[in-house]
Order: C-alpha cells, then sequence, then structure tokens
C-alpha cells in the first residue's frame, strides 16, 4: 500500500487525477447502460460517481503532500550528515568529549597525529596525550577561559603513541544544549611541527644574520627608497657617529655630504634592480666628514623598493691619497723648477759664451783673410762650425728641458712650436687650432700652463707611438671659466681597456697632472674614429674660487 | 753713421757684437743695456736708429720690452737677437712688432746688413724667417670660416644649427653645460656670428645642415 501511495504520490499529477475520475464516471455510466444498474439510477450514479471521484483525488493529494514533507526533511538530515561526516574526516585531528571529558569520538586524523585508534583513546580522557611540557596552571587557565568565552585557542604540546613530543595548534569548544547545559566538547588540532621548524630555522637564521651585521667591521645598513634608514648595524651608527636610537630617524641626506638631496632621490631611484660602487662623503654627526666607499644594491621585496648598503670607511686613504698626490705634485713642481733653473744656466752661462767666442772666431776669421794664412783660415771656419753645433746641441737641451718660449710667448706659442717639431719629426700632419691668435694675457698660471704643456707632449707622445695615424688636431680654447685642450688623432684608437689599466705611465700620469689641477680628462674618440684626449682645467674665476673654499 | 743701441744680459756678446757694428765703419753704438728695464730706460734716454735686443733677459724680458718701445714709439726699428731658432719665435715677434729677427749664431755674419736695411727703414728677413712667412700666409688661405673650426667646433656647430640646446649637446657629447656654451661662444666669436638664430642661417647657406630647423614661437 505504502509503495502504491508513493507510486501514486510520484506519479499522480492533477491533469491524471481528472483523467481517473472521468474514467469512473465513464465506467459507471457503461456499467448502467448493459443493465447492471438501473437506469432510473443513473443521476444518482453519476452523482455518487463524481463524488467519489472527487473524494479518492483530495485523500491522493492529502497523502501525497504528507509524504512530500516527510521526504524533504530526512533528505536534509542525511545531507547534513554527510557534510558532517566528511568535515569530521578532515586533514585535523578531532576529538569529541562528553561533559565529563571522556572521550566518545576521534577521527582519522586524531589516529593518524597521535598514533592512537580511536579504540584505545575511547572511554578515556584527553590526559592520555600529557606530554608534561604544560604546568598543571596552564591547564587550569585554559579551561578558565574555555567556559568563560566558548572557546580556547593555542600552542600546546603533547605526547604521541610512541612517547615523541610535539606541537600542536588546539582549539576547544564546548557542545551546549538548548538549556545552556554543556554535553560535549570537541576539540581540533593540527600538528605543527613542520611550522615549528620552520620558525626556528629563520630565527636561528635571523641570528646569523644578525651576529653577521653585527661582527662586520664594515657599516651595513637598509634604506626605501626615499632614503630613510630602516636598519643599520653598529659599525654604521657608530661609523657616524649616532647610537642606534638616533639613527632610526636619520635618512641619507642627513649623512651623505657629496651630493645634494634632489640627486640623492634619483640615485636611490636609480639603483633599484642594480648594484653600485662607488665612493662618497659623509657628515658625522659631530659634522667631521669622513669618505667611504660604498657597496649598495636595491631590490624590489613584495612591490617595494630597497636598498641594501655596505660602507667602509677609506678615511686613511683617502687622506694617504691626498698627501701622495700632493707629495707627487711637489716634486713635479720641484723637478720642474730644477729642470727650468738648469736650462736657464745652461742658457746665461754656456749660451752667452759660445755666441761671443763665434763672434771672436768670425772677427779672427776677417783678420785672417788673404792667401797667406788660407790654412789657418781653414782651422779658423772648422772651429766656427763647431762651434755653430755646439750652440745648437746647447739650444736643444734647453728646449728639452725647458721651453723658454712657454715662458716667453705662453701656451699657445708652445704648443704651436711643438707641432711643428712633432710634424717634423714624425712626419704627422699636426694641426693646432687655438683662439689666442694674439700672445695675449693668459688666464692660466705658471704650473697650469708647464702641466698642460707636458701633458700635450705625453699626448703627441703617445700618438706617434701607438695611433698610427696621418694627423693630429690640436685644440686650445680659453673660455671664461675654463680652458680646454684636446688632441685628437685619426689613428686606429686606443681599447679603452688601455687607459683603464693603468700600465701606461703616460696615461696615468696625464690623469695625475689634471686631477692635481682640479681638472677633468676624458678619452673618447671622436666622431670620424681615432682617439681624443680632452683636457678641462677651471680657471680662477670667482665662482670657482668659492667653490674650491 | 747709424747710431745702434744694445741690449744684451751677457757683456761678452755685446762686446762681440759692438765690434762688430763698429768695425763696419758706418754705424756706432750708442747705448748698452744689460737687462730689459735698463734698456727700456736707455732707448727712452737715447735717440738711435736701431735696437739691437736679445729677447731672454733678467726681470723684464725681450719681448715685453719689444711691445713696449713698440708701443711708444713704431718707427723705431728692433733687430731681435736671439739664441733660439726662427722657427719658434721669428713670426711672432715681427708680428709683436720687430722689424728683423736674428739667431745668434747668424748674427756675426749677418748683422751689419740687416742694421743697413733697418735704418734705411725696411724690415730685414732672412730666408728662413721669409719661409716660415709664406708657409703661414698658405696656411690661411680664403678659407671659410667654418673651415677654421676643430672637429669638436664643427660638430657642435652643427648641433646648435639642428636647434640642439647647450644641455641637449651636453649631454649627447659628455660634455659640461658650461664646457658647451664656452665653445659655443668660441663657434660665435670664430665666425664673426653673433647669436644662434645667425648660426643656423650661416649653416643653412653653406649646405651644412639640410633645412632651417622649426624654431619654436
Amino acid at each position: 500500500m505504502k509503495i502504491a501511495i508513493r507510486a501514486v504520490h510520484q506519479r499522480l499529477t492533477p491533469r491524471q487525477a481528472w483523467s481517473l475520475s472521468a474514467l469512473l464516471v465513464m465506467l459507471f455510466m457503461v456499467l448502467s447502460l448493459k443493465g447492471v444498474i438501473s437506469p432510473n439510477y443513473l443521476p444518482a450514479v453519476l452523482v455518487a460517481s463524481i463524488f467519489v471521484a472527487t473524494l479518492i483525488i483530495a485523500l491522493l493529494k492529502i497523502l501525497s503532500q504528507t509524504l512530500h514533507e516527510s521526504n524533504a526533511e530526512q533528505q536534509r538530515i542525511e545531507t547534513e550528515l554527510r557534510i558532517a561526516n566528511i568535515a569530521f574526516e578532515s586533514q585535523n585531528g578531532i576529538m569529541v568529549t562528553d561533559a565529563n571529558k571522556i572521550i566518545i569520538r576521534v577521527n582519522q586524523a586524531f589516529t593518524h597525529i597521535t598514533g592512537y585508534s580511536s579504540a584505545e583513546v575511547i572511554g578515556k580522557t584527553p590526559a592520555i596525550l600529557n606530554s608534561g611540557r604544560q604546568p598543571k596552571e596552564f591547564y587550569e587557565r585554559m579551561w578558565a577561559i574555555l567556559l568563560k568565552n566558548k572557546l580556547w585557542q593555542g600552542e600546546i604540546w603533547n605526547k604521541r603513541k610512541n612517547g615523541e613530543i610535539y606541537p600542536e595548534w588546539l582549539s576547544i569548544s564546548p557542545v551546549t544544549s538548548s538549556d545552556g547545559k554543556v554535553t560535549h566538547y570537541v576539540g581540533t588540532f593540527s600538528d605543527i611541527t613542520g611550522r615549528k621548524q620552520m620558525e626556528q630555522e629563520s630565527t636561528r637564521l635571523l641570528d646569523r644574520i644578525q651576529m653577521s651585521m653585527d661582527t662586520s667591521l664594515d657599516g651595513i645598513h637598509v634604506m626605501d627608497i626615499e632614503g630613510n634608514l630602516l636598519e643599520a648595524n653598529d659599525a654604521f651608527c657608530n661609523m657616524l657617529g649616532y647610537t642606534r636610537e638616533e639613527s632610526t630617524h636619520l635618512n641619507v641626506a642627513d649623512w651623505d655630504a657629496q651630493w645634494t638631496p634632489e640627486e640623492l632621490r634619483l640615485a636611490l631611484k636609480e639603483i633599484v634592480g642594480k648594484s653600485r660602487v662607488f665612493e662618497t662623503a659623509m657628515r658625522r654627526k659631530d659634522g667631521t666628514l669622513i669618505y667611504a666607499e660604498i657597496s649598495a644594491t636595491g631590490r624590489n621585496i613584495d612591490g617595494k623598493d630597497y636598498v641594501y648598503a655596505f660602507s667602509r670607511d677609506i678615511t686613511e686613504r683617502k687622506t694617504a691619497e691626498r698627501q701622495l698626490r700632493e707629495l707627487t705634485a711637489h716634486i713635479q713642481s720641484v723637478r720642474e723648477d730644477e729642470k727650468t733653473r738648469i736650462a736657464r744656466e745652461i742658457h746665461d752661462g754656456l749660451g752667452g759664451k759660445l755666441t761671443a767666442l763665434k763672434m771672436e772666431v768670425y772677427q779672427l776669421a776677417g783678420k785672417l783673410a788673404g792667401d797667406r794664412h788660407a790654412p789657418l783660415l781653414k782651422h779658423v771656419e772648422s772651429m766656427a762650425q763647431l762651434i755653430d753645433s755646439s750652440v745648437n746641441v746647447t739650444r736643444q737641451v734647453i728646449s728639452d728641458l725647458h721651453p723658454a718660449i712657454l715662458d716667453d710667448l705662453g701656451l699657445v706659442a708652445a704648443l704651436e712650436w711643438e707641432g711643428e717639431q712633432f710634424q717634423k719629426r714624425t712626419g704627422i700632419a699636426c694641426d693646432i687650432i687655438s683662439s689666442e691668435e694674439h700672445d695675449g694675457e693668459s688666464k692660466l698660471d705658471k704650473t697650469q700652463t708647464i702641466n698642460l704643456f707636458r701633458i700635450f707632449q705625453e699626448a703627441l707622445t703617445n700618438v706617434s707611438r701607438h695611433a698610427r695615424s696621418s694627423r693630429v688636431e690640436v685644440e686650445f680654447l680659453q673660455g671664461q671659466e675654463e680652458v680646454i685642450l684636446s688632441v685628437s688623432d685619426n689613428g686606429r684608437g686606443m681599447p679603452k681597456e688601455y687607459v683603464i689599466r693603468h700600465t701606461s705611465y703616460g696615461m696615468r700620469g696625464m690623469r695625475e697632472r689634471v686631477a692635481q689641477l682640479g681638472g677633468q680628462i676624458k678619452f673618447d674618440s671622436p666622431p670620424n674614429g681615432g682617439f681624443r684626449i680632452t683636457v678641462i682645467l677651471p680657471l680662477p674665476t670667482e665662482r670657482n674660487m668659492e667653490a674650491a673654499i | 753713421m747709424i747710431r745702434v743701441l744694445i741690449a744684451d744680459d751677457h757683456a761678452i756678446v755685446r762686446r762681440g757684437l759692438k765690434q762688430i757694428v763698429e768695425e763696419s765703419g758706418e754705424m756706432h753704438v750708442v747705448a748698452e743695456a744689460d737687462c730689459g728695464a735698463d734698456a727700456l730706460r736707455k732707448i727712452r734716454a737715447t735717440p738711435c736708429d736701431v735696437v739691437l735686443l736679445d729677447i731672454s733677459m733678467p726681470g723684464m724680458n725681450g719681448i715685453d720690452v719689444l711691445k713696449q718701445v713698440h708701443a711708444e714709439n713704431p718707427r723705431l726699428p728692433i733687430l731681435i737677437i736671439s739664441i733660439y731658432p726662427e722657427d719658434q719665435y721669428a713670426v711672432r715677434l715681427i708680428k709683436a712688432g720687430a722689424a728683423g729677427y736674428l739667431t745668434k749664431e747668424s748674427a756675426t755674419q749677418e748683422v751689419v746688413k740687416a742694421i743697413q736695411r733697418l735704418a734705411s727703414g725696411r724690415r730685414y728677413i732672412n730666408p728662413m724667417v721669409a719661409e716660415i712667412l709664406a708657409n703661414e700666409v698658405g696656411q690661411a688661405n680664403e678659407k671659410l670660416p667654418h673651415q677654421t673650426l676643430s672637429d669638436r667646433e664643427y660638430q657642435i656647430l652643427i648641433l646648435l644649427a639642428s636647434a640642439k640646446t647647450v644641455s641637449e649637446i651636453a649631454e649627447s657629447l659628455a660634455l659640461s653645460v658650461k664646457t658647451v656654451s664656452t665653445y659655443r661662444t668660441r663657434i660665435l666669436e670664430k665666425m664673426q656670428l653673433r647669436n644662434n638664430a645667425e648660426l643656423m642661417r650661416y649653416a643653412v647657406d653653406y649646405h651644412l645642415v639640410q633645412q632651417l630647423p622649426d624654431l619654436p614661437g
């Protein structure tokens, strides 16, 4: 019957119900027509059959409704149970106790984590898992919180069946009945051994990094892209004379003494994704200046830019370098002075006497004129030639020591003359292009003049030795604030390493001379190939003087 | 008689020169000076027709004396006598007002002839000096202004003519703005132009650049 009703319930639609009642009416009509039912009762039978059909339909409808409702409820409960079961068998260990903390159910993850099967723990209390690592007070506090907040969460050390103690993250909550009485407790936990290990490892790693930073003699600091100091080691703080606390408010502009804040801002931006090593000047808290060599790297970490920098105090090296430079400059100037003095002495002592000697000999020759003294005259003429060649040698020596033309006619004349000599000697055409047509007032002092001349000589020497060129163009330009001397050839050029390698004393000498004079030297290739040396020296203008101070 | 004044810091050279000069019979030495300042003083005080001047003397050197004397009395002929060869000094000193240049070795043979020429109001140019002068004239023959520029000056001229700013040029040539400005001043000066507009016009006229760039504004 139940099956039939269910079938009815499942199959009977209103249209079918009406069809059924129509069938019943027709059945009664057929029965009456056959004489089974007297035609006199036909109207009554018709009404009765309609009534019965209606009754059946109503009955079926009610039945169907009831069945439908009870079935939905059952489905809902089944679904919920399925969900609960799936949830119960999750990755987390779950244990359910009754109000007396007697374990009544555990899941598979529980067994997996603790090593106990459900049979082994059901009926026991969770104390079976106690590692003894937490004191009694810990558990008292735990229960107090649990009852008050209806939840306890925390890290706890428990013991597996095999005796291994492990950390877990545990949440406990009570289940209460509708009248508020606790009926069960549910504990959910996860094994956090792996996480703990990672934490410990990263702590150890951080410790090691911290130790490296603390023991480093080099300053180490980290900045954000605005140059704000985020972290610095002791060496860095000590280098600048700040305490650790003071250092936390610093910005790179507070200690860098070489660049303007704007330049620093650009430099920081520029360094992201790159590494650079450079030297800079730093201002200590007490105002004194130190020099540092910095190795900096810019990195983007999680969308933010950071600059990591290692700094080494190179003040001593810098000071030594400066002293060495001063010493070199001094030696060079002494050497030039000495050469000038010797040149003058040769000129005054020997030159004058040779000239006088030549005149004497000339006069002697005049007096010996005539056939009588012909053999003597020959001797005298030979003497005159010897004197001429001696004068030539003397002149050469003097010029090599110190070109008098430099003092007498100035740098341009000296450059032109040296260029002509070079052209004669090597066959390489040498064009001097200069602004100074008149031997006008040069703004260059003696040291600058002689140094530029020596650089020029060195540059020409390089051309004749290495360049294999056919033409040298020399440009000398005297502006308001600086002078520019450039020597370019049309030769094979010079590989850049050649200059940087510092094996050439000539190149090094040029760099050194320029550095002493506070100028710049550049090596490059002119547009049509070859090699070019450009020297730019500042002139003593008011502005440059101020800058020097 | 030609009146000669000798300025040389070596007494022995002065004596030699004096002897040669006076032995000629047509000239005599009216004064001698042993340094630049002395020379200037004596030239002012002593009327003379020709001055023999050594260029390297202690204190005020011969070149400064030459310029000073030439400025005060441009008609007084000065014969430079120097230990240095002609190629170093001759042309420059002739430009600065000297009427002749002799090296000390050639002085013995040529000084009398040179003084005679100078006294007659002409210059004394010996073959050596003549050759140097000729070379110089040859070099300077009718070059166009932009052909006198150095490679870098020319490069900057072209950039300026292409309406590049000084800072743009500085960046592309790896020079400072100051240096490029120095070049610019010099280029304008050399080419006798007043401003960038004239420079651009020049560059177009001589086909150094294709066409006049569009100027802003």
